[in-house]
């Protein structure tokens, strides 16, 4: 009888309770919860809440939700069970978006696809997106330079393309979005450049609100992008926005932070000597003085007959000191819901930064509107957005300055002589810190030049998409998209005039006068963007199944700018077009392009464990030669998941094995207006200054310095890759590797030619560059209880590149160069390796080899022609690490980048070496020493005689000439070793009991502690720069490093979210 | 039923994509450039283009190799040119502007010339031209000027030698100058014309005095050809090849000055060298204060610095003069003095010397040297004068008579010719002495304290730019700067 009872009791067993989102405690509906080994199952309602009827047999329950790990619990003799589910990273990454906007199950793919999720990708409160995933995926090196509103740099699988154009497409649900980079090279245009009044206000891919993105897919291979054709040869960064729940309440998100920001490298500076050159002089921008001596001096210039004094010691930390402690402000709020058939989200964002630069002349500021919605009637189906970003940005300039807009900030610091505390210069008003008796004639007060010359920018952009779907029958659809982007930006730069008073301290000593500038500069960009698609997916047997697409796109880019700009002001701090005697010189640039191209796409898949992917496109571009202009391409890609395929493999160790293979081909087109010559104004640049035409009021037409070419091909992409992806121990362990192996042919650059040949470039298809790599990600669960968990999760990349060939018979391409550096691409290395002019060694004997040194000064003496490679720009591999604990409520998370190999340009490091103020000037304590290892040139006794060499013993004695630019041997000296390591976040949040949330009306609460890139660690000879900093853009020619750039900067702070 | 639907809309999407593919290409005419120009606009470009590397780098080249001016000790800008470590990678505009700028265009104006019949813009580009290539060649030592300014047929144009280079240059100015009646009968350029405002005539005669000034360059073997030109004498006895349009606004003036005292941050870079200075103080020159400013701490004074001796410390920017420049400067290519030292120079080496002839050639041409400022020769002249000629000399002496004052009249104009003078002739001497030295003679250059070549060298060219010797197979292995050329003394 008892027993009976029991067991009718036991049938009759129900066990309610409630799942909850365990980092928030908020209900989760629509979990699954399963009777452990039967087909007994409920699922969970609108506010979490179950009730289930467990059979007798059952002792466990499973609760099972996408994107959460799946949790089994004992029942027992509990009749209440109350869950809270913790959010599984691995398994959300298991839907990824893939190419027009199609989402896919990751297992069914062929290639590799890194996805990051928005709770990632936020944790630290990045200002962008891209920075956010900085360190947390392999194969994509990112950088930033760091100045507020400055833009990311975004490089997958390696640099391939000489002239620019290596950055990713930006799709954001599905439709591409502009990522024009702002700064004075194509905003400004004429005159300007990198080296003398570089600005970076940051790539239009900044623009995305972070709070936005649900999630990010960076699609890395040419079969994944293949889709995308021309425009993808550089990878994909799929952006998927987060979109209301239809039947879902309203719900509101607010989420905030608060960053101090910091400068976190500044160069180290000497502290053995004093102003002077090499004498102590009060004039002097340098410190080739005598040894400080801590003895009260009279320095720079007389006022009234009287100077300034102070005592010849070194000031601490007098770099550091001139920087201010900024900020970092970002308020974000999200209003979401659904009803029956349609749901909604709207957003709003801001973003305010003050630099690290004294006052707010480094700022930036960014407002987000967006909303987002999804119809859904049934056969019909629709998903729009419209974004509308407003952003406004004041930069002060990097590079050496220009004669008329003055000096730059960097520039300035720099020279200043370790003895000399900065902060003397602050007062501007104070008569001695006034450009006629600053203390140096060879320089300016750099206050003054970050209070007047500097610029800002305003950009008003609006992107957005409309897309309507109609299921034509069952497993077919039609979709109809359109997309376009429309930004209106507007640039004022200016200058300040300086006019030296006759006879003053700084006339005398040699300054000329500053005629001060003023520009203006509009661009207006425009991208339309239309696809019509036809979908389907069947079952063509319980076995197989079978999905396609094709379709067509047509794409239109517009841009257009006008620049004008006065030199010359006339009434000082009158910024205007009207101020100015001269002649203001206007400049105008219409630029448009149109693509449009049939693509198909075929998916196979059997038994859920085997499946193929083929994609082909033809695309039309109106840049190339017409009849030239149509090229086809195709990409195919197959998975095979072996741990299905043979359920035998499947063991409590291993859960889940895939091999992956893909191979893919991309076109890319010109840029326009290559195609033909043409005859530009004359414009004659002197090296510095120029001439242009008119002169006398003649005007002038010259013959274009680059040839067009009729006969040019798309640049074409070949790539396959290899990969596996496994998974142990219930998936506490992961690995995924990937190896691909890419050749870019036939790119389209303006070839140089001797200009002998009345040209000095000329359109042509050339080289072929090779990269080849290796991607990995692994990731372990090394702890796992109910309360505590550690996760761990490191990606290594390796990128090999190879310049397989150029054109003819050349052996060398160059890139650019600064002062005398080449940076090139040369056939056998690297893409991208620095050039120095290479030391005189002795050629045969034995002396064979040894450094030829001038017999009068001791110096190295630099052959007329030879050159010597230097290192490359290439790091030999860059892993991220990223650590999270959680402990309840609690979490704490850290990601780390290193980076290893590869070398850069540092102009900070000449310039300081020039005025003695790095530690390298020290050497040998400023006393005459001999070059190692180098010999005297004795010539031959009659002509054509023989020459001989005798071990060299004349001491270098001009230290302050042998350190600096003036001798051409030193060059090797400004190329210092990339390598670093970033602390790059750490994250310690707490989300606050639901038990206290709720009774504020909240349904969620978190609080966390932030900081950004809080610690580097460089190699001993850089002790000058953060070795990401560049005031050269996001491309490839930023990778060759920085001329005075702007400091990086550190963060720390506090954020919050809540949710109501 | 549901098959036709999904062809129909295949059919649709497919055809909607590919009709409009056939015009997509016209939108690729830049709508920024043209893809033409008019003679009348490609004249005055390939005039300016040659102005600006003449009379700008060249000048700057040549002010400090001929010892005009020499670098500040406190500032850097040119020690490089005044230590003559000039390396294949440096001042490689001078190559490209030439090329690719002035003479291309120059060719394209004498291609649509001759096409139309323009005459007269065929002989002002084709007289124009020969001038570039008889300053790069003589710079350069060997040029192509052959198979150059032709990308559609060759990458890699040979170099034709020096002599060879010149008997090429001296067919083109016949050429010119045989079409000297057809031009004259056509409209004129006007104002399009840079150097002579559409004169044809004085195109002739520059045209004539560059073949002077080329055939010079062989004395021995063109004495009658030379004779012949000087007899004729339709040569620029009057009138200057030079460039003088331009005013004192940003990107509208002197070359040098717009870059040397508008654009680098510091205009203090150019001193008076002594090697000048001190000449013309040993002679009263009235042309210092034309050539020098006075020193800033006393505006009576002029001091300069010894050639190249920029690491003298201290010394104040106070102390020494500055060379004087002006952004309305005209930029010369050849001067009427110019042609009437070569007259001079002629009439001293020629195989029966005529005294007589020399004398009033030389003083004809010191007095346009001293006129172009304003100033009178008289004095200097007249028997006695410091400058008075010395027609009892030996042929050497006067020869170095009429090269110094030569050398004096390049100054802030032809100073590159000065260098090419020098070259050619071995004057102003090399002095073995520094100039603090009791037996310095002033005017006698010496040699930079800082030089970087063997000791007693001077440069004597230019080395192949990088930018040739990257891209053309064909441009001839690098030859040391030190290395004399066939016309060198």
């Amino acid at each position: 009888m008892s027993a009976l009872l029991q067991e009718a009791m036991a049938q009759n067993r129900t066990v309610t309770g409630r799942v909850t989102d365990a980092t928030n405690n908020e209900g989760l509906p629509g979990v699954t919860v399963l009777v452990k080994g039967t087909q007994v199952g409920t699922a969970t309602d609108a506010t979490g809440n179950y009730s289930i009827n467990v059979p007798e047999t059952g002792t466990t329950l499973v609760f099972s939700f996408v994107g959460y790990t799946t949790t089994e619990r004992v029942i027992g003799n509990a009749t209440t069970i109350n869950i809270g589910l913790a959010t599984d990273a691995k398994q959300l990454g298991e839907v990824v978006v893939t190419a027009l906007g199609i989402a896919r199950e990751e297992k069914t793919l062929g290639y590799a696809a890194s996805s990051v999720n928005s709770e990632e990708l936020t944790q630290a409160k990045p200002t962008n997106v891209m920075s956010g995933i900085q360190g947390k995926v392999a194969g994509v090196n990112i950088s930033s330079s760091g100045a507020p509103g400055a833009s990311t740099k975004v490089i997958i699988r390696g640099v391939s393309s000489f002239t620019g154009g290596n950055n990713p497409l930006y799709v954001v649900d599905g439709v591409p979005i502009n990522n024009i980079n702002y700064n004075n090279a194509n905003i400004t245009g004429g005159g300007l450049n990198q080296s003398s009044r570089a600005v970076d206000f940051g790539n239009q891919a900044n623009d995305i609100n972070p709070e936005d993105v649900e999630s990010v897919t960076i699609l890395k291979g040419a079969s994944a992008t293949a889709l995308y054709g021309s425009r993808a040869a550089h990878g994909v960064v799929m952006i998927t926005t987060k979109r209301g729940k239809l039947n879902d309440r309203i719900r509101v998100t607010y989420s905030g932070s608060y960053t101090a920001s910091k400068v976190l490298r500044v160069p180290q500076t000497q502290n053995v000597f004093g102003q002077g050159w090499p004498d102590f002089d009060r004039l002097e921008n340098g410190s080739w003085g005598p040894k400080l001596d801590g003895v009260e001096r009279e320095w720079g210039a007389e006022v009234n007959g009287e100077a300034r004094s102070k005592p010849f010691s070194y000031v601490e930390n007098n770099l550091r000191n001139f920087f201010e402690t900024g900020y970092d402000v970002q308020n974000s709020v999200t209003v979401s819901g659904g009803g029956q058939n349609n749901s909604f989200a709207f957003s709003y964002a801001n973003t305010t930064q003050d630099g690290s630069i004294p006052t707010n002349v480094d700022k930036f500021s960014r407002n987000n509107f967006s909303f987002r919605g999804n119809s859904n009637y049934g056969k019909f189906t629709s998903d729009y957005n419209i974004s509308y970003i407003r952003r406004d940005v004041s930069a002060i300039f990097a590079g050496q300055g220009t004669a008329s807009g003055g000096a730059t900030t960097m520039q300035e610091i720099i020279q200043i002589p370790v003895d000399i505390p900065i902060s003397q210069f602050k007062d501007l008003n104070n008569p001695y810190n006034q450009p006629d008796n600053y203390f140096t004639a060879y320089a300016e007060n750099p206050y003054s030049a970050l209070a007047n010359n500097n610029t800002a920018l305003q950009d008003d952009r609006v992107f957005g998409k409309l897309e309507l779907g109609y299921e034509l029958f069952k497993g077919t659809k039609a979709i109809a998209r359109a997309g376009g982007d429309f930004a209106n930006a507007f640039v004022s730069d200016q200058g300040a005039s300086i006019i030296y008073s006759p006879g003053s301290y700084g006339k005398v000593g040699g300054q000329t006068d500053v005629p001060g500038q003023y520009g203006e500069f509009t661009r207006r960009d425009q991208q339309l963007d239309m696809s019509l698609l036809l979908q389907s997916n069947y079952n063509v047997t319980p076995d197989i199944t079978l999905g396609g697409i094709v379709g067509g796109n047509y794409n239109s880019r517009k841009y257009n700018t006008v620049s004008t700009y006065v030199t010359g002001l006339n009434v000082p701090g009158w910024y205007s077009l009207q101020n100015t005697s001269g002649v203001p010189v206007s400049e105008s640039i219409r630029n448009e392009r149109a693509l449009m191209a049939a693509f198909g796409n075929l998916d196979f898949g059997f038994k859920d464990y085997w499946f193929l992917n083929l994609s082909l496109r033809n695309d039309w571009s109106s840049t190339l030669p017409k009849g030239n202009n149509s090229y086809f391409y195709w990409g195919a890609n197959t998975a095979l998941v072996l741990s299905d395929m043979f359920p035998s493999f499947q063991t409590e160790k291993l859960s889940f094995l895939k091999v992956r293979a893909a191979w893919g081909k991309t076109g890319n087109d010109a840029a326009p207006y290559l195609v033909n010559s043409t005859f530009p104004a004359t414009q004659i640049s002197l090296g510095f200054g120029n001439v242009y035409l008119p002169v006398g009021g003649v005007a002038g037409q010259t013959q274009s310095n680059n040839q067009g070419n009729q006969n040019l091909r798309p640049e074409i992409t070949r790539e396959w890759e290899l990969g596996l992806d496994t998974r142990w121990f219930n998936s506490r362990v992961g690995l995924d590797v990937s190896y691909y192996n890419r050749q870019t042919k036939d790119q389209i650059v303006s070839a140089s030619v001797a200009p002998e040949t009345g040209y000095q470039t000329q359109t042509r298809n050339i080289g072929n560059i090779a990269n080849r790599g290796i991607e990995a990600r692994l990731s372990l669960i090394p702890v796992k209880t109910d309360n505590f968990q550690w996760e761990f999760a490191t990606n290594f990349t390796r990128n090999k590149s190879e310049v397989l060939s150029l054109y003819g018979d050349a052996k060398e391409f160059l890139l650019t160069n600064v002062y005398s550096v080449d940076y090139v691409a040369e056939v056998g290395k690297p893409l991208g390796t620095f050039k120095v002019p290479a030391f005189r060694t002795v050629p045969s004997g034995p002396m064979a080899g040894k450094i030829i040194v001038n017999s009068t000064t001791g110096v190295e003496q630099v052959d007329p022609v030879l050159r010597e490679s230097v290192g490359t720009v290439n790091p030999d591999f860059i892993m991220g690490f990223t650590n999270g604990f959680t402990f309840k409520g609690l979490s704490l998370n850290a990601t780390v980048d290193w980076r290893k190999g590869g070398q850069f340009y540092s102009y900070t490091k000449q310039l300081n070496n020039f005025v003695g103020n790095s530690t390298e000037t020290t050497y040998n304590y400023r006393q005459p020493f001999v070059v190692e290892n180098s010999v005297k040139e004795i010539p031959a006794a009659t002509p054509g005689g023989e020459v001989t060499y005798v071990e060299n013993d004349v001491p270098v004695t001009t230290l302050y000439n042998y350190w600096s630019t003036a001798t051409p041997a030193r060059f090797h000296n400004f190329i210092l070793d990339r390598d670093y390591v970033k602390l790059r976040e750490v994250v310690l949040s707490y989300n606050l009991p639901i038990s206290l949330v709720s009774r504020v009306k909240m349904s969620g609460a978190t609080i966390s502690l932030i900081g950004r890139n809080l610690l580097l660690f460089t190699p001993a000879t850089n002790n000058f720069v953060d070795p990401e900093a560049t005031n050269y853009g996001n491309d490839i020619t930023s990778e060759l490093g920085e001329f005075a750039a702007l400091p990086s900067m550190r963060n720390y702070g506090v954020s919050l979210r809540v949710t109501f | 039923m549901k098959r036709n639907k999904f062809l129909a809309s295949l059919l649709l999407v497919l055809f909607s994509f590919t009709a409009c593919e056939e015009d997509i290409t016209e939108i690729n005419d830049s709508p920024n450039n043209l893809p033409a120009a008019d003679n009348k606009l490609l004249l005055p470009s390939g005039i300016m283009w040659s102005a600006a590397k003449i009379g700008g780098d060249l000048e700057l080249f040549g002010s400090l190799w001929s010892q005009h001016y020499t670098q500040n000790n406190n500032s850097s800008q040119y020690r490089s040119l005044d230590q003559y470590n000039v390396t294949a990678a440096d001042y490689n505009a001078i190559w490209t502007n030439l090329w690719a700028g002035g003479l291309k265009d120059l060719k394209v104006v004498q291609q649509q010339a001759t096409a139309t019949e323009q005459w007269q813009y065929y002989v002002a580009a084709e007289v124009m031209s020969a001038f570039n290539y008889h300053v790069l060649n003589d710079f350069y030592g060997a040029i192509p000027i052959q198979e150059g300014l032709s990308l559609e047929t060759t990458e890699t144009p040979t170099f034709v030698e020096n002599k060879e280079a010149n008997a090429i240059i001296i067919g083109m100015l016949d050429d010119a100058i045989s079409k000297q009646a057809q031009a004259t009968t056509l409209p004129s350029i006007g104002a399009a014309d840079y150097v002579f405002q559409g004169n044809i005539a004085n195109w002739v005669k520059f045209a004539k005095s560059l073949k002077l000034k080329i055939l010079m360059r062989d004395l021995a073997a063109n004495q009658a050809a030379i004779q012949a030109l000087i007899t004729e004498n339709d040569l620029l006895n009057t009138v200057d090849a030079k460039v003088a349009v331009f005013t004192d606004a940003e990107n509208k003036s002197n070359p040098l000055y717009e870059q040397n005292n508008r654009k680098l941050n510091t205009s203090i870079n150019l001193r008076a060298s002594n090697t000048l200075l001190k000449y013309l103080q040993a002679n009263n020159d009235p042309r210092i204060p034309v050539f020098f400013e006075p020193t800033a701490a006393n505006a009576s004074v002029y001091s300069g610095l010894d050639q190249g001796n920029f690491l003298i410390n201290p010394l104040p920017n106070t102390a020494t003069s500055g060379a004087r420049l002006s952004a309305t400067d005209p930029v010369y290519f050849m001067s009427a003095a110019e042609v009437s030292f070569l007259k001079a120079e002629f009439y001293v080496r020629k195989t029966s010397p005529d005294m007589m002839a020399a004398k009033t050639n030389y003083d004809d041409a010191v007095t346009k040297a001293f006129t172009r400022w304003g100033l009178s020769a008289t004095p200097f002249l007249a028997a006695g004068g410091k400058y008075a000629f010395n027609a009892t000399g030996t042929q050497e002496q006067m020869l170095e008579q009429i090269i110094m004052q030569k050398w004096v009249a390049a100054v802030r104009s032809q100073a590159w010719d000065a260098f090419l003078d020098q070259n050619r002739t071995g004057y102003p001497r090399v002095s073995s002495v520094p100039t603090t030295d009791a037996a310095y003679v002033p005017g006698q250059y010496t040699i930079s304290p800082n030089s970087v070549l063997a000791a007693g060298q001077l440069p004597r060219r230019l080395p192949y730019p990088k930018i040739s010797r990257d891209y053309n197979a064909n441009t001839p292995a690098p030859e040391a700067i030190t290395t004399k050329m066939w016309w060198h003394k």
